[in-house]
């Protein structure tokens, strides 16, 4: 159901990709490795120069005000053609909410830079002992009123491109002797610091995309703050909601469902019924979870309250992605094993990112806690 | 390329047919009903009443000139009350009527004003093969054959069927007092279907021709509208599920405070939704749209494979309370099964959506 508009905005990001990537690219985008990373700079600057890295912001922040429908399609291409350069952290997850929650400074200061497409942001929420629990967080953030400083000391875990970013938005326990959701900032600090430490953890598709962050007397001035000093709680949520919609894991089923669609078809086994009947299945799931992703996004844009619909969106898209990758697995068998140079770029992709996919359902919030938000925030049952 | 909202008047007309039907909605006497294996036409009355059989009919013809989206959204109310009543059958009958390059206006106000009701069971006749004989014989036309699993007999003035003539497929609308009823037997959920056979000569411009591909039309539209009824259903089941585990205390507490029942629940919910947002985007698509097919036939795929699961998971919600006849849960899953069995199964859709 793409506009005119729609379809040409896709074919001109194409074009861009097919200028961009190698032939027969078919790797997650890792960019841990210099090569992906590289490729995500040089692309990102491309986009920027034709103020598609967010579409749908506004123009005097680096957008287009377009409809939401043109970041959708970023997103959704770029997982499909695996490519780098999908800025997740400044255009999907801190830009929205600088965006509702920031001051003019924090606007003109930073929309601007995520839209020149020279600045990498992470995420500082995870703790080691604050995983889904998020609101039991230690991090501080001790704040003198004198000199108008943020001291934050604590430990960061699971930061993915923390190695390669230059800002990281944190939450921080910023009033002393307060629990829970209370007492808690998000605050904005430059990774530069000489205070951060950074340690990479290798996950068990063999690759480091993700860090421990150490911070040792990490200042940050009060006008850093997103929302109120102390009252970051509802903020940091607002965060995540931005951050679940599962868009890239459509993008990223759809590619393998395609791919191995045509090795059936290549290999004269398209005929076989439990085949058909498998393929298709996977086929109306991942259009309904599409659709739902859709909506998750859409309904951002609406100014409704939002409570339940990113959560079912981040569920869906994962779960049908790993049913495609699953089915890939079952199918190729054996070959997907194979990990050097003798298998094909096909073959090997599968298992490496099914192994990477583990994550879909722990990053941005668990499965099982997304499960519990659509009880309690959006059925209403009891705590 | 998005909006997800309803507007007004779509809210209008989904509300209306709402508050219309939960005047009389009592799922325990449905229950008591469906005991009697009688046929309740529940929720048609209304349907009358509010004008809604011209829902799609164009206005100069005396109905609302509304599209297929807005018909779904009056479906999903019409399966969540468990309606029975040739709904379907009638407003997709006007559909290919108005498609027809012959002209059938006054049986389309007729059809309209549910001074005349249409029924048909197409998509059985297209899955089975089983098409009446239609032979010129002068100015007229000789028809022969049977039909069964007709449904709505007792209701209707006319039947809408197809037929082989010169070995092309037509529709033809007939009048029900040239048909015989043979025998006739009631589904799982109460309804009554008849075998009816017909031997008579009719006039000749009671077939349907169209430029437009009408068989196919009608095939994925009434797939849709049973798709629409059948998450009609689920979602009253989500609601009793959900007002039963808030309400139902164990172990001093109400059950829906135990993680592992939020998360059943959560599930069928999730199942729920999407399934809805399938099937209501992709009535907003036009029937001319490439994707049409094949999104039609997904949104078939999930409802058969996903809705049944959601009234299995509701029964085992609900405890020994689900598994009770009294209860009435069971009716919601009946329908929901019932559905499943028409319009072809699974590896039909499957084949639609690889090829």
């Amino acid at each position: 159901m793409l506009s005119q508009s729609e379809k040409k905005f896709k074919k001109q990001i194409n074009d861009l990709l097919d200028k961009f990537l190698p032939k027969n690219w078919q790797q997650y985008p890792d960019e841990r490795i210099d090569e992906h990373w590289n490729l995500s700079v040089k692309i990102k600057k491309e986009l920027a120069k034709n103020k598609w890295i967010a579409p749908s912001w506004p123009k005097e922040y680096g957008g287009l005000d377009k409809d939401i429908s043109n970041s959708i399609i970023l997103s959704e291409t770029f997982a499909y053609r695996m490519s780098p350069g999908n800025d997740r952290f400044g255009v999907r997850m801190i830009g929205p909410t600088i965006l509702k929650h920031g001051t003019d400074y924090q606007k003109e200061k930073f929309l601007n830079e995520i839209t020149s497409g020279e600045v990498q942001w992470c995420q500082g929420y995870s703790e080691p002992n604050s995983g889904s629990d998020l609101a039991s967080i230690v991090t501080k953030g001790d704040y003198n009123e004198e000199n108008d400083t943020i001291t934050i000391n604590g430990i960061k875990v699971w930061t993915t491109l923390g190695h390669r970013a230059d800002r990281m938005f944190i939450l921080v326990r910023t009033l002393p002797d307060s629990n829970r959701h209370n007492g808690l900032s998000l605050v904005l600090i430059d990774m530069k610091d000489p205070g951060i430490k950074i340690n990479p953890i290798k996950n068990i598709s063999g690759s480091s995309s993700f860090n421990e962050i150490v911070l040792n007397n990490v200042k940050t001035s009060s006008k850093n703050v997103v929302g109120k000093l102390h009252e970051g709680w509802m903020v940091a949520l607002d965060l995540l909601n931005f951050e679940r919609s599962g868009i890239d894991y459509i993008g990223w089923g759809e590619r393998c469902l395609d791919d191995i669609e045509d090795y059936c078809k290549k290999n004269s086994i398209i005929e076989n019924e439990s085949i058909i009947s498998n393929l298709s299945s996977l086929r109306a799931s991942l259009e309904s979870a599409k659709i739902m992703t859709y909506r998750a996004l859409w309904i951002k844009t609406q100014n409704e309250e939002i409570n339940m619909e990113p959560s079912m969106s981040k569920i869906l898209a994962t779960e049908i992605n790993i049913k495609i990758h699953d089915f890939a697995f079952n199918l190729l068998s054996k070959k997907v094993t194979i990990m050097d140079d003798s298998s094909d770029a096909f073959y090997k992709r599968i298992l490496k990112n099914r192994l990477f996919f583990v994550s879909g359902g722990i990053l941005g919030g668990t499965t099982e806690i997304q499960k519990n938000i659509i009880a309690q925030r959006g059925l209403g049952l009891p705590r | 390329m998005i909006n997800f909202s309803l507007n007004e008047s779509q809210i209008m007309i989904q509300s209306s047919l709402e508050k219309a039907l939960d005047e009389n909605f009592d799922i325990r006497l449905l229950n008591t009903n469906a005991e009697k294996t009688e046929s309740l036409n529940h929720g048609w009355r209304e349907i009358k009443e509010l004008g809604y059989t011209g829902i799609i009919t164009s206005e100069d013809k005396g109905g609302f000139g509304l599209d297929i989206f807005d018909f779904g959204l009056t479906l999903e109310t019409w399966g969540s009350k468990l309606c029975e009543g040739p709904y379907i059958e009638n407003t997709l009958a006007i559909e290919t009527l108005q498609k027809s390059s012959n002209n059938f206006d006054q049986l389309i106000v007729d059809l309209s004003s549910s001074k005349k009701i249409i029924t048909s069971v197409i998509n059985e006749q297209i899955i089975e093969k089983n098409f009446l004989e239609i032979t010129k014989v002068e100015n007229e036309l000789e028809v022969k054959g049977e039909i069964i699993n007709l449904p709505y007999f007792d209701q209707a003035t006319e039947i809408l069927c197809l037929g082989s003539i010169n070995k092309e497929i037509k529709f033809i609308v007939i009048p029900k007092k040239n048909f015989i009823e043979v025998s006739s037997s009631i589904t799982i959920t109460g309804q009554k279907l008849s075998k009816v056979n017909i031997k008579c000569n009719v006039n000749s411009e009671s077939i349907i021709d169209s430029e437009k591909n009408l068989l196919d039309i009608y095939f994925q539209l009434f797939t849709l509208s049973k798709c629409f009824e059948s998450v009609g259903a689920t979602h009253t089941i989500i609601r009793m599920t959900t007002d039963y585990i808030k309400s139902r205390e164990q172990f001093n507490q109400p059950i829906g405070k135990f993680q592992a029942i939020q998360h059943m629940l959560t599930d069928l919910y999730i199942s729920y939704s999407e399934i809805k947002e399938l099937i209501r985007y992709v009535a907003k698509l036009s029937i001319d749209d490439n994707n049409f097919q094949k999104l039609v036939s997904m949104s078939k795929i999930k409802c058969d494979e996903d809705l049944p699961k959601v009234g299995w998971i509701a029964h085992q919600l609900h405890g020994a309370i689900g598994f009770t006849w009294d209860y009435g849960l069971h009716l919601l899953t009946k329908k929901i099964l019932l559905n499943k069995t028409l319009n072809g199964n699974s590896f039909l859709h499957s084949e639609k959506i690889i090829n």
